[in-house]
């Protein structure tokens, strides 16, 4: 296993055997982390060649404060939640009812993406629809950290280190997603009835 | 209140989906692709480098900058030379025709 500083060192002199070992470490934890946030294969997939493309160009900024993983998966949020907030915008109907400050109903037809997640059972597939509506409905810190903790499976450290906040803050930012996801799904299940 | 808690057990259930999402592999393709899409933005990178580049720019503007100048002074002087060319012309046609200059006072 190469030494991080030697990957970092021949990366930054644009050595492609060095990007090449990057990819090989890092192209299955990227997908990941993006299908967590964008349950669509493609999108996905998509979105993580964006990441490697961006790590290759922005490898000279990496200042080594934090691990190089790190770095690379708060480059992959930033890409997940730009996508998200691109397509998002592109819906109409969710724009009009921000600025009417109405709740944002769990319709698949305001979902920023068609949902293609290989990874959900077909007889999960309904219900972690809507999950996942009901996630991109939350503020975007909530959705972030409930996101990278429940969807991804990173711990509360190293979501702490990827978005910058204090663990107590993670800790908090969590336990209102959850609150606020348990208080839609009940609404929409209520309705349904 | 039993209700509550049901609902409640419901929604955390429901939650409990996500942790039976299984990992998806990534496509063996990615890393060509990744590596394909580098390439062919370095060789746009290099086929635009010698206009894009702020050095040929900043020569390119600086020889404009002299020849505008060289045509403006060329302009001006000739303006000058063709100015005094006339004038001596005139002198000369005075001086072949001697002419007088009219003088209103001798006249009267």
């Amino acid at each position: 296993m190469i030494n991080q500083e030697e990957l970092i060192k021949n990366l930054r002199s644009g050595n492609q055997a060095a990007f090449s070992l990057l990819i090989d470490d890092y192209q299955q934890k990227v997908f990941h982390t993006c299908i967590s946030f964008v349950p669509n294969k493609e999108d996905a997939e998509d979105i993580a060649q964006e990441v490697f493309l961006e790590v290759y160009k922005s490898i000279g900024k990496f200042k080594g404060n934090s691990k190089l993983s790190t770095w690379i998966y708060k480059i992959c949020t930033n890409k997940c939640l730009e996508f998200i907030r691109k397509k998002n915008a592109k819906k109409r109907l969710v724009f009009m009812q921000r600025i009417l400050g109405n709740e944002i109903p769990l319709d698949k037809t305001n979902f920023f993406t068609e949902f293609n997640h290989p990874g959900i059972l077909l007889e999960h597939k309904e219900q972690s629809e809507t999950i996942y509506l009901a996630i991109n409905t939350l503020p975007e810190s909530q959705k972030t950290v409930f996101t990278l903790a429940k969807l991804d499976g990173k711990t509360y450290q190293e979501i702490a280190e990827i978005t910058g906040k204090s663990m107590s803050s993670v800790e908090s930012i969590m336990f209102r997603a959850k609150k606020n996801l348990q208080k839609k799904l009940a609404n929409f299940y209520k309705n349904k009835e | 209140m039993e209700t509550g808690n049901n609902h409640n057990n419901t929604q955390e259930s429901i939650l409990d989906t996500l942790d039976l999402i299984k990992e998806t592999p990534v496509n063996s393709f990615f890393k060509q692709r990744v590596l394909n899409q580098l390439l062919q933005e370095k060789d746009l990178k290099e086929s635009s480098f010698v206009w894009v580049n702020p050095k040929f720019q900043l020569a390119t503007f600086v020889v404009l900058l002299c020849l505008n100048i060289g045509a403006i002074s060329l302009t001006i002087s000739s303006t000058e030379t063709s100015a005094k060319e006339k004038l001596s012309e005139f002198d000369s046609f005075v001086e072949e025709y001697n002419l007088e200059t009219i003088n209103y006072i001798s006249i009267q």
